[in-house]
């Protein structure tokens, strides 16, 4: 094999004592038919793997659609929703003879907790449902009286809600940590608690009354029990409660799935009576009331932005009160500034406000944006409940006693208000 | 209805027309593939195992084939291809009996003989060298389509075949030093 041209004739050589044999065409079809099937399975495994890890990013990582907050089926007249977290049956029981003692309601029966657990803030917290003597259904919230060893005061007792559509239960007030009715001293001393039904995995509550935004990060999770506490103006007329629902999927973002304004106060707060705004002039609106005699005139109109204006006539047998706008020159109220308690008086003027009679003096500074708000009469103090009525349009200027202010209620879009009465002894 | 039926009849009459080309093409081409494969395997039924698999992918391949150009390059790529990654992955129970070929009785005539020592030679050499000397020798190919069958550039067609060649020729010149030796003995 000296050469390449010995080589390949060595190769030819060899090559050609090879020949085919009979019968070879069918073997070749069959390893194509036997290839061919293999290659079938083996796509069909790896589309089959292919699904499988599709689905299990799917369900894992969270793409795709959220699913929606499904109702829990009503217990009778009650809300169906298990208690949140571990129930505190000597909490129970505590308040449970504290609302049997209330104003000769009990005894209770077929008592049944949402909520009975400590908390850092208000010390104990309950929730029950339950029928009263009378066979009513009935929700009642309970906070501890620090100023009596944390005995449990019965805060409020209200019908229950409707236990279909009810999403959120809430109480506003100042009047949760003292003895019953007594509002805190301490200016950031509103608390609000709130209930949503299972499924919600986060709840937001913020105030339209401070400046701090609240809304924080949808994605810490805070359950669906929260307590918070607000500066001594909130009420549960500026307070809105929002729930959000996070699947257990690895990358789902939370779904908003309700923002509602905040239930009511405990016994003791002003109380809020919702009506419709049925007619309008330039200055004034007219609301429907309904079946109530506590709206009185010289109480205050809100929205959850701020202070609409003033009732100045109430027609009790057609149901109607009509109310003075903020803008109206009619409408004149004492004020201060929120941040610097800054006083003055404010009136309309058209379309916008003015603050006035500033008095004179270092640190009587009114800046751009400072919020302005009134004292609500049928509250019993002037920091409590104050509503914002506007906010500075522009910086004071030095040595003079007045300031525009423009209205943060949007009074050209009003559908319904709240009426602030006092609360009602009877 | 009737225009589903024509289309399935036109598609069984192409499937019938595709099934005898590629029939024809398998009787034209095995015994020359069989050929290039003992060449490179070394063994008569290992050589019919690796073209049947060379011919039956071709056959799945067939309609493509059809609509490109040089079905011939497809077929010798898809056979040294075939050929090497059985070398590569071969497994435990497939490995071949190296003294038993080795020791294979030598036959007793010259051309037999010669043609059993370079038999020994080539399977000797690497899977890819044995098939660089293969494609140049036997099938005449040019460097640029041995490298296209090779899956590889021609520098390393260069390399392997002149390494194939090499490694024959000192095989060459110790057997035939061995054999002087035993006749001076």
């Amino acid at each position: 094999m000296r050469s390449p041209t010995e080589l390949r004739a060595g190769l030819v050589e060899m090559a050609e004592s090879v020949k085919p044999v009979e019968g070879f065409e069918v073997g070749v079809w069959k390893r194509a038919r036997r290839l061919r099937a293999r290659r079938r399975f083996a796509r069909t495994v790896a589309a089959a793997m292919c699904v499988a890890v599709a689905v299990t990013m799917f369900r894992l990582v969270g793409v795709g659609s959220t699913p929606h907050l499904t109702a829990t089926p009503p217990d009778g007249p009650f809300l169906g929703w298990s208690a949140v977290g571990d129930v505190d049956t000597n909490l129970v029981r505590e308040a449970t003879d504290v609302w049997d003692r209330a104003k000769s309601a009990g005894p209770h029966t077929a008592v049944r907790p949402l909520v009975a657990t400590r908390d850092r803030r208000l010390h104990s917290v309950v929730v029950l449902q339950g029928y009263d003597k009378k066979g009513a259904a009935r929700l009642a919230f309970f906070t501890s009286d620090t100023s009596a060893g944390d005995a449990l005061r019965l805060r409020t007792d209200r019908p229950a809600p409707d236990p279909v559509s009810t999403q959120v239960i809430s109480l506003v007030s100042p009047r949760l940590t003292g003895p019953a009715g007594a509002a805190s001293n301490d200016g950031w001393g509103t608390s609000a608690i709130a209930i949503a039904a299972p499924g919600v995995t986060t709840l937001r509550m913020s105030s339209t009354t401070i400046d701090q935004e609240l809304i924080q990060d949808p994605g810490s999770e805070t359950g669906r029990f929260v307590v918070q506490m607000f500066n001594l103006a909130t009420t549960a007329s500026t307070v809105t409660v929002t729930g959000f629902s996070k699947s257990t999927k690895i990358l789902s973002k939370p779904r908003k799935v309700f923002t509602l304004p905040a239930d009511g106060g405990a016994d003791g707060d002003a109380r809020a009576v919702r009506g419709a705004v049925i007619g309008r002039t330039d200055q004034q609106i007219v609301v429907a009331l309904p079946a109530d005699r506590s709206v009185q005139p010289g109480q205050l109109a809100v929205v959850a932005a701020g202070v609409v204006g003033r009732v100045t006539a109430v027609d009790q047998t057609g149901g109607e009160a009509t109310i003075d706008l903020v803008t109206s020159p009619r409408f004149t109220s004492q004020a201060y500034t929120n941040i610097s308690d800054v006083p003055g008086s404010v009136r309309g003027a058209g379309t916008k406000l003015v603050m006035e009679h500033i008095p004179p003096g270092e640190k009587m500074y009114v800046y751009q944006t400072n919020r302005v708000v009134v004292p609500d009469p049928s509250q019993q103090d002037r920091s409590i409940g104050a509503v914002t009525i506007g906010r500075a349009s522009e910086d004071k200027a030095d040595g003079a006693d007045t300031v525009d202010l423009t209205p943060t209620a949007d009074l050209a879009h009003l559908r319904d208000v709240s009426i602030m009465t006092p609360f009602d002894q009877g | 209805m009737r225009f589903r039926a024509r289309v399935a009849r036109v598609r069984g009459l192409m499937r019938g027309r595709e099934d005898e080309e590629v029939t024809a093409f398998v009787r034209a081409s095995h015994g020359r593939l069989l050929q290039t494969a003992y060449l490179l395997c070394g063994d008569r039924g290992k050589a019919e195992d690796l073209v049947q698999t060379t011919l039956a992918k071709t056959v799945m391949a067939w309609s493509r084939l059809q609509r490109s150009e040089g079905i011939d390059h497809y077929v010798q790529r898809v056979l040294v291809n075939t050929f090497v990654s059985s070398t590569r992955r071969r497994s435990w129970w497939e490995q071949p009996l190296g003294r038993l070929v080795e020791g294979r009785a030598r036959d007793e005539y010259g051309a037999v003989e010669q043609r059993d020592w370079l038999r020994r030679a080539l399977d000797a050499l690497p899977a890819r060298q044995r098939a660089a000397v293969v494609l140049r020798f036997y099938e005449d190919l040019s460097e640029q389509a041995t490298a296209e069958a090779l899956g590889c550039s021609v520098g390393t067609v260069k390399s392997l075949t002149s390494r194939g060649l090499r490694s024959l020729r000192i095989r060459a010149e110790a057997d035939a030093a061995g054999e002087s030796e035993v006749r001076y003995a």
